[in-house]
């Protein structure tokens, strides 16, 4: 894993130096949005050497511990795992159909015996994330392990952010089939849970529009007041919200964190997920830096995975959760780094998260969490 | 909080499944919902559990989360006894989940009895995580599930029903565009032959080639009858108005009768047409017209489809139980014979073996169906019997009581061709015959047919117009059609009947209304006799001799 400045020569010594004798050899490429217009620059010279090239614009880089809006993670591999691209995923078959379909093609060659595990980079504008990860994983099952991580804009503005060495596309989901160490992907959001559920009453795909038999922003705003003395408006709704998302409970005693990212003009809100139609809702408060142990969680479950610490950690960190903890975003990362036992980290941050807290239990989309596992070169 | 996650399993699935009527998506949901609150990542419904000599057999009505469970869906399991059980339980025994053959080690099941058909297991791979006990979550939950799974059983064979009857009722119609499309063929061609022949005759040089066409047109015309006749019948046994008309026969006469209609026709193909019966086959009572039908249609296809060798009719009766013979005929050909994939479909409505048969043999497909209906409307059966290349039985079988030994039972003799035109003609005495038809061709007809055996006629178009005629001539009897305007057939007999000197003027129907109930109501408004257009001549003449020959 290689942080790289944008610019010809860096990136050629870069591919020289990690692929210059792996003709199957390949990059899968972290790329901030603030540099995407060097994106032809980095498919050029993998072009140029035959390399395959695939990636996301995120909207900052994970570096040590730090966010930074400049240069590129490289992570090359010599020989390329199998992957896919499926752009424009809302036209013709569903979305999930074409996922299923484009891994059964990559399985096949891939299976040796080992697990892969299907590394989903997705467009955070796709509106049915959570569900199209419930159909793979009904055709899909336990063939494969899953993680994932998406794209885009912090923005929430549409943005083609995934790429290979050709195009870059939006509407789209790229998958990798990844074997190895580097497969062991966690998650973690460290939330606790409130006293106090809530029913959403009506929803609809990403939006809100009824908790409690009442139009959403109203019982929203209420609870924020009432609970945290936090008086809520449509200008400030981002602003604050991103502090209070809504957890979807779990008899397991979980949440599924959705953040409401927008405000309708019906007063729905609108979250980056599915909330499913009659699901109990949790206000949550989002933890402070370090609460809850997220960082040691994380790094507990790299080990409990049975690996060792490497030297480079791969992580990718929930944009809203920096936006809820600003500079103590840092922290966490730091916390997380010295927890690992890696020298160094590398990542993006991440608009939505995906895989499972359990070992292998059942895949869900998250928000506001933490993907990580440890790099070795493959 | 804990209330709240119990609550929140519970209305969340009971939510789901109150929602969903179609069962495997109701499981599929289900198991979903049941992941999503759990830490387990397999679930499995298993149905139809039942006790084996290893424990217990399942069927394993849907999986999520391990491949090779999903890909066995519909498959049949033999589990050790203890994995299926009535309490909810969280079982710690990996040996309990070997029945399934996996290559994942699961440690852990956490056991849901929804019903006595089905039953949930969530599958792990370790100890799931939960600070509250799983069991006392999802007991709630049980029996609605079982109520919805209850509810989307019925629904599904519900469905399934309508799905059957959707499928019936689209092959009907399909059957029916096809039987349309083959009345428009059967109908259409004789209309050729008529208009082509009609043309002919027009345009013939010599009374040969005059005569030639005009027979063309008559047969033609014959076919169309038979045609119409058909549709009535099946639209009259359709609507349930089909009623019978018993009277005492012999079977063997109508064996012999049918055989002698069918004589002709056997030997333009060269084929031997003969009757098989034993001596005494006992006097019956039945609507023999019908029978005749039947016979008829069996015969006509057995001629039809029989290149060579013979059609044999055959008759047999033996004692029934309630004082009923059952006497059982048969028509067996040496024809192409019928493979048992056609036969099943013989006698269904609209159907003919096949569309090539159609268009070899023609016919409207009508015949077989009219004939079993028929053989129903009277008790008993008919069918088939057949094998490809050996030739064909096509037999009915009736349910039939004695006919009693009366006079009555004595067909009166009645003069028939030549004969009977010579008997109608030896009854004129000068008085005329009444006819009351508004369709001038028609009175042009019927009045030539009269003029050929001596009887003069007065034509009107009216009801009216009949009565104004008989209260200033003298006529032997009146032909009355029914609808005619100013005053119909019916108004006219009521009032005509109501005057003492025309109380037995003899009135005989004859109507393009061919239904029993018609017939009823010519009857009931005094009329004598009925006949049906278009007029067979011998059967006009028969009336006219029956009403008008001196009675003794």
């Amino acid at each position: 894993m290689h942080y790289v400045v944008l610019e010809a020569q860096a990136i050629s010594a870069c591919l020289q130096a990690c692929l210059a004798d792996a003709p199957a050899g390949g990059v899968v490429a972290l790329l901030p949005e603030a540099e995407k217009q060097h994106l032809p620059l980095l498919q050029s010279l993998c072009k140029a050497r035959g390399l395959a090239l695939v990636g996301g614009i995120f909207p900052a880089l994970v570096q040590g511990q730090a966010f930074i809006q400049h240069g590129v993670w490289l992570l090359p591999y010599r020989q390329m795992p199998p992957f896919f691209l499926v752009p424009a995923l809302d036209q013709g078959l569903s979305g999930a159909e074409k996922i299923v379909g484009a891994v059964r093609c990559a399985l096949s060659p891939a299976v040796n015996g080992e697990k892969p595990l299907l590394f989903l980079m997705c467009d955070s504008m796709l509106p049915n994330i959570a569900s199209l990860l419930d159909e793979v994983y009904l055709a899909l099952s336990n063939r494969v392990d899953y993680a994932g991580v998406n794209a885009g804009s912090e923005s929430f503005q549409p943005m083609p952010c995934l790429f290979d060495a050709e195009q870059v596309y939006a509407d789209a989901v790229l998958g990798l089939l990844l074997s190895g160490e580097a497969s062991a992907f966690q998650i973690e959001h460290g939330f606790a849970l409130p006293d106090h559920a809530l029913t959403a009453t009506s929803t609809h795909g990403n939006c809100i529009n009824m908790i409690d038999w009442r139009p959403a922003f109203e019982a929203y705003r209420e609870i924020l007041e009432q609970e945290y003395g936090v008086r809520l408006t449509a200008e400030n709704f981002y602003q604050h919200a991103v502090h209070f998302p809504i957890g979807i409970l779990r008899a397991s005693g979980d949440v599924v964190v959705r953040i409401p990212v927008a405000l309708t003009p019906e007063g729905a809100l609108f979250c980056v997920g599915e909330i499913p139609e009659n699901a109990m809702l949790v206000v949550l408060r989002a933890p402070d830096a370090g609460a809850g142990d997220c960082p040691q969680k994380l790094a507990d479950k790299l080990r409990g995975a049975g690996q060792t610490a490497s030297a480079q950690l791969l992580t990718f960190y929930c944009a809203g959760r920096r936006l809820h903890l600003g500079d103590a975003a840092t922290q966490e990362l730091g916390q997380l780094l010295a927890a690992s036992g890696a020298q160094t980290q590398g990542g993006a941050l991440s608009l939505g998260e995906i895989g499972s807290v359990t070992p292998r239990g059942y895949p869900m989309f998250h928000n506001a969490a933490l993907v990580c596992a440890n790099w070795s070169a493959p | 909080m804990r209330r709240e996650q119990i609550l929140s399993v519970l209305y969340d699935l009971s939510l789901t499944i109150g929602s969903e009527l179609d069962l495997d998506t109701l499981l599929r949901k289900s198991l979903q919902r049941l992941l999503f609150h759990t830490s387990f990542p397999v679930a499995v419904a298993l149905s139809e559990p039942q006790a084996c000599a290893e424990g217990d057999s399942a069927c394993m009505a849907a999986a999520i989360g391990d491949y090779m469970l999903s890909e066995r869906v519909g498959s049949r399991f033999t589990l050790p006894a203890g994995l299926l059980g009535k309490e909810v339980a969280l079982l710690a025994d990996a040996r309990l989940l070997q029945g399934f053959a996996l290559d994942q080690q699961y440690t852990h099941c956490l056991r849901l009895p929804v019903d006595q058909d089905c039953c949930i297991l969530l599958l792990a791979l370790a100890e799931p995580a939960s600070d509250m006990p799983l069991t006392q979550v999802f007991q709630p939950l049980l029996g609605n599930l079982s109520r919805a799974l209850m509810l989307c059983r019925n629904n599904a064979r519900l469905t399934q029903r309508l799905a059957e009857d959707r499928d019936q009722a689209r092959a009907e119609t399909h059957a029916k565009s096809d039987f349309l499309a083959s009345m428009s063929h059967e109908i259409r061609a004789p209309l050729n032959v008529v208009l082509g022949a009609t043309h002919l005759a027009r345009r013939a040089e010599s009374a040969e080639k005059r005569d030639a066409a005009l027979s063309r047109i008559e047969g033609a015309g014959k076919h169309l009858l038979s045609v119409v006749d058909d549709i009535l019948d099946l639209s009259r046994i359709e609507a349930g108005k089909l009623t019978l008309a018993p009277q005492a026969f012999l079977a063997g006469d109508v064996l012999r009768e049918v055989a002698s209609l069918l004589a002709d026709k056997a030997s333009e193909k060269q084929l031997n047409i003969r009757c098989d019966f034993p001596s005494g086959l006992p006097l019956l009572l039945g609507d023999v017209a019908r029978l005749r039908q039947i016979l008829l249609n069996f015969a006509n296809n057995a001629l039809k489809f029989t290149a060579q060798g013979e059609v044999i009719l055959r008759a047999r009766s033996e004692t029934a139980l309630a004082g009923l013979m059952r006497l059982r005929l048969e028509v067996e050909d040496s024809g192409m014979g019928i493979a048992p994939e056609v036969l099943a479909r013989l006698f269904e409505p609209f159907r003919q073996a096949d569309a090539a048969i159609y268009r070899q043999f023609g016919g409207s497909g009508l015949g077989l169906m009219i004939s079993r209906q028929l053989a129903r409307l009277m008790g008993g059966e008919a069918g088939a019997c057949s094998e490809p290349g050996q030739g064909s039985i096509f037999w009915v079988e009736l349910p039939l009581p004695l006919a009693p030994l009366t006079a009555d039972s004595a067909q009166p003799s009645l003069p028939s061709g030549d004969a009977l035109e010579d008997a109608v003609r030896a009854l004129a005495d000068g008085r005329s015959i009444l006819l009351a038809e508004d369709e001038p061709i028609n009175a042009e007809i019927v009045s030539a047919l009269l003029a050929e055996v001596g009887w003069p006629v007065t034509a009107v178009a009216n009801g009216q117009a009949a009565l104004d005629a008989l209260s200033t001539g003298s006529y032997a009897l009146v032909l009355m059609d029914m609808q005619m305007p100013v005053m119909d057939g019916l108004e006219a007999t009521r009032r005509l009947r109501s005057q003492p000197a025309w109380a037995h003027l003899p009135v005989v129907a004859m109507t393009a209304n061919v239904f029993t109930e018609d017939k009823q109501a010519c009857l009931a408004a005094g009329m004598n006799d009925f006949l049906t257009k278009p007029v067979d001549p011998e059967a006009f003449y028969l009336a006219i001799y029956r009403w008008l020959v001196p009675a003794g």
